[in-house]
């Protein structure tokens, strides 16, 4: 798994955070994190949901690798040497009637004490992929220059994981630089956890030095776009906590961030 | 992170001839007969991966000997150029019936600059219609393999 780690025995064999454990969420370009208590998991024992074909829609333009742009021809499939956007609203069968905000992203919520944990699994596993942290933002990068699927580096293939923060919608990018078009298909871990926001400094300090087990997933993202500063603001009241650097006194250390954190 | 993506290439002729190229398909290809989605004669293999072929399969209904080609240039085909060959293996199918080549080592192609594919072409002395299957394992991100 590219994005998240663990210290002690925090992840389950799907890859997903065990109850009652903490799970630390670290923003690489503010070097912060949001430190969580899973209390719990909404869907234990369903995690593993089939999405059916990428939403690749008729309307969508698509990029060409050597200038040829093309749409899909049909829903899901994806047209050879192109790269697409899309969203990612609920699969048809699994939702009846979506609307608003979640017609457009299947895991959008407004709960600060809900968190989604998700791993996506594309076929064919060629196909290079992007996330955007909100839509049209583009988290990948090299060296300080932004990339992404349209260049040979900053993508992964087949396969995206990351959190989803209370009111937020995020966007995706599907490349295929292979000569044919294909039929796609998406496969979704996720853990739906009910969770507790920790903002004792004492705990903080703690996990972020790992002497409490933790998963720790980094948010792929290269840049806070605002609207994401806003929603971690709304929801949360901060925008996370410096993690400290390696040999810092504790309490020097709570002194500085004491301020950072709701009351 | 590493993946792999198995497939299965089916190659066919839409004719019978003494000589000829294969037409793959795979069952996650669309196709509706319309370019650009049309089974494919040469498969270019996307930049940075590579190809791992395991299996070849040739059946006819008269003799006929079946070559892999290799191409550094094979996605000049689809921009109207004409990529030069190098036979990979050759399947000599002496009478009517399958060879398997079920390869114990497989050929592996790799795509260093994205350029690179496979054709499958065959002859006979008579007019025949075969057909190969392909099993290439297509891997990304194994760099110490």
């Amino acid at each position: 798994m590219p994005y998240i780690y663990e210290t002690g025995k925090v992840l389950d064999d799907l890859g997903l955070v065990r109850d009652n454990n903490y799970l630390v969420v670290y923003i690489p370009p503010t070097n912060k994190a949001f430190v969580f208590r899973v209390k719990g998991r909404v869907n234990s024992g369903y995690e593993v949901l089939h999405y059916g074909p990428l939403p690749l829609l008729t309307n969508v333009a698509c990029t060409g690798y050597t200038g040829n742009n093309l749409t899909p021809p049909t829903t899901g499939v994806i047209p050879p040497m192109n790269y697409c956007p899309s969203l990612l609203p609920p699969p048809p069968r699994l939702i009846p009637y979506p609307s608003g905000n979640l017609a457009q992203f299947m895991f959008y919520h407004e709960r600060s004490e809900k968190l989604f944990q998700v791993r996506m699994f594309v076929r064919p596993k060629w196909l290079r992929t992007q996330i955007q942290i909100p839509p049209g933002a583009n988290q990948n990068m090299f060296n300080e220059n932004i990339v992404g699927v349209d260049y040979p580096g900053g993508f992964g293939r087949g396969y995206l994981e990351y959190v989803v923060f209370p009111g937020l919608i995020y966007g995706f990018l599907w490349g295929n630089d292979m000569v044919y078009g294909a039929f796609t298909s998406l496969d979704i871990i996720y853990g739906e956890y009910y969770v507790d926001l920790i903002t004792d400094p004492d705990i903080l300090y703690e996990v972020l030095t790992r002497q409490l087990p933790s998963a720790w997933i980094v948010f792929p993202v290269v840049r806070v776009d605002t609207t994401v500063n806003d929603k971690w603001l709304k929801y949360y009241g901060f925008t996370g906590v410096e993690v400290p650097a390696p040999g810092t006194p504790k309490q020097q250390w709570i002194n500085k961030v004491r301020g950072e954190l709701p009351r | 992170m590493e993946i792999r993506e198995l497939v299965n290439y089916n190659g066919f002729v839409t004719a019978a001839a003494t000589s000829g190229t294969f037409y793959l398909y795979a069952t996650h290809m669309y196709v509706t007969g319309s370019t650009p989605y049309v089974p494919i004669p040469v498969l270019v293999i996307p930049y940075g991966m590579k190809a791992k072929i395991w299996r070849v399969q040739v059946s006819s209904t008269a003799a006929v000997t079946v070559q892999l080609q290799f191409s550094p240039n094979a996605a000049t085909y689809y921009t109207g150029g004409t990529p030069s060959w190098a036979t990979l293996d050759t399947y000599n199918l002496a009478s009517p019936g399958e060879l398997v080549i079920d390869y114990r080592r497989p050929i592996v192609i790799n795509s260093r600059y994205g350029t690179e594919g496979i054709q499958l072409v065959f002859a006979s002395a008579s007019s025949v219609q075969p057909t190969v299957n392909v099993t290439v394992e297509f891997v990304w991100g194994g760099v110490e393999e």
